[in-house]
């Protein structure tokens, strides 16, 4: 389970799922701006990040294809962020809305590291606008979840990454979250992460085995519900990090500051990305 | 006089142009030198090319930090630098990596430098000597790898990891470089004198490689290998 090997042959996918709500134009806490801002900005890199990673002298190779939805841009709407859908990411390489020349860390060589320029994509906006139809939103996952699997169904399960700080306003997620965590391919189920930004300087929980871990709030026992048990590889990647992650622990982290998201977002990417061929 | 028989053929499903060793040589010198590029990086077949074409130049006796260093040049002068586009370029200034293993040959001495997982075998009446892998189990998804360092920078750096070795051969003897999937293989038949049957299929080495890789003998992967005699 969670081996299949990725090649073009037999793609990956990940959807990623972000709230546009009103309140996502608060302050990130650790960091500089907004929620919506951190937010696309850390998706965003992701999307550079597998680029980088098919980009072989002939070209991109497409080892992955990648949806964005973002929920809340317009009240109770959710929509496909990036032009035509699910997109493999050749194309995405060929067409971001732009891109920004910002300095990365590569290594000097000398056990050290130097900031060099390189360009950043941007491949959508961030939006922080109305309300939190989550359901919508996995409900879109879902369709693409099925057609996916249906077309390949011996791929390194779909992933879906939902980053959001607030509560849905279109019903409980958990029915449509547990129909998706029950589809299988081959090499097992789709996994959910979310990931719930915290605006207030409050404790970050990441990886939580337990229900009793959270405070006593319906919203954040019902994101870990809905959070798949973690493979054992996503719990080899994480207990370096995260040396309290235990089996039982699921792909959630509630009050993640800027530093626990995109640790989040790392490890949530690495099973598939460590399975190319 | 030094024989030699060499052959490659890239990893099955991938085109030629795809293919990521390098294998390069020059018999009056006695010379000899392979690399495996590493798919993690971009150019990483041109990094491994320059680097056998720089050992073969004969120039840099084993000193493997010099002789990287005007590899590197070679790589750099190499890269489509005109109308590359932005993500190549991103990727390019993590560099490229790639293992080597480099033979001189001179009477009847040899002398080899290697990093990483391409292998040096020595057989002879003693039996088979291998370097710088010495067991089957050594072989793993991380070799150690030399890197071009970051182009846009140009820092100088040395080279750690390398591996020496130097000893005799007679005319009875026989040298076999070979990259990662087939060193590894040798390695596990050597009591089946897996060289022998890779001498007996020159003609049609690419159906005996392909079927060992088909059936779970030996990893699919570029394989290029070279063996080398005083006969």
């Amino acid at each position: 389970m969670y081996d299949a090997e990725i090649s073009r042959r037999n793609p990956g996918l990940f959807i990623f799922l972000i709230d546009q709500s009103r309140s996502m134009i608060r302050k990130m806490a650790g960091g500089n701006e907004s929620k919506a801002k951190e937010a696309a900005d850390a998706i965003n890199r992701q999307i550079g990040e597998l680029i980088m990673r098919c980009t072989k002298n002939d070209g991109v190779r497409d080892y992955f294809y990648v949806g964005v939805i973002g929920y809340g841009g317009e009240k109770g709407k959710a929509s496909y962020l990036l032009e035509g859908g699910v997109v493999p990411v050749s194309k995405l390489a060929d067409n971001p809305i732009r891109t920004e020349k910002r300095m990365m860390k590569v290594p000097d060589g000398s056990g050290g590291t130097v900031d060099v320029e390189y360009e950043f994509g941007v491949w959508f906006e961030p939006v922080a606008n109305s309300d939190t139809p989550m359901v919508k939103a996995l409900n879109m996952a879902k369709e693409a979840i099925e057609s996916w699997i249906n077309d390949h169904p011996s791929s390194y399960p779909p992933v879906v990454i939902n980053i959001t700080d607030g509560q849905s306003t279109d019903g409980d997620p958990y029915p449509v979250a547990q129909s998706i965590m029950s589809m299988e391919t081959e090499d097992g189920n789709p996994l959910i992460w979310n990931c719930h930004l915290s605006t207030e300087n409050s404790a970050p929980l990441s990886f939580p085995y337990s229900e009793n871990q959270l405070p006593n709030d319906m919203y954040a026992r019902s994101l870990f519900r809905m959070s798949s048990v973690l493979p054992t590889k996503y719990i080899n990647y994480a207990i370096e990090t995260f040396p309290e992650i235990k089996d039982g622990s699921r792909s959630y982290v509630f009050n993640a500051q800027l530093e626990q998201m995109i640790e989040f977002i790392d490890i949530g990417t690495r099973g598939a990305i460590s399975s190319m061929e | 006089m030094i024989r030699l028989f060499h052959y490659h053929q890239p990893k099955i499903g991938n085109s030629e142009s795809e293919y990521e060793d390098a294998f390069s040589y020059d018999t009056e010198k006695g010379l000899f030198a392979m690399a495996d590029g590493s798919s993690e990086s971009v150019f990483s077949n041109e990094w491994a090319r320059s680097l056998v074409e720089t050992f073969i130049q004969g120039k840099y006796d084993m000193k493997i930090d010099d002789m990287v260093e005007t590899a590197v040049g070679l790589w750099r002068s190499k890269l489509p630098w005109d109308n590359m586009r932005w993500f190549v370029r991103n990727k390019i200034a993590r560099g490229s990596m790639s293992t080597f293993l480099g033979l001189e040959i001179a009477g009847h001495e040899f002398r080899s430098v290697a990093v990483g997982d391409t292998c040096l075998f020595i057989v002879s009446s003693d039996g088979l000597k291998s370097f710088p892998v010495k067991n089957a189990s050594e072989f793993g998804n991380t070799p150690k790898l030399i890197w071009t360092g970051n182009p846009l920078l140009r820092t100088r750096r040395s080279i750690r990891w390398a591996n020496f070795m130097e000893g005799k051969i007679s005319e009875n003897d026989i040298l076999i470089m070979a990259t990662d999937s087939l060193a590894h293989w040798i390695l596990k038949n050597t009591e089946h004198r897996p060289w022998k049957a890779l001498m007996d299929h020159a003609d049609d080495e690419r159906d005996f490689i392909s079927d060992l890789i088909n059936s779970g003998y030996m990893k699919n992967d570029d394989v290029t290998f070279a063996i080398i005699s005083l006969k």
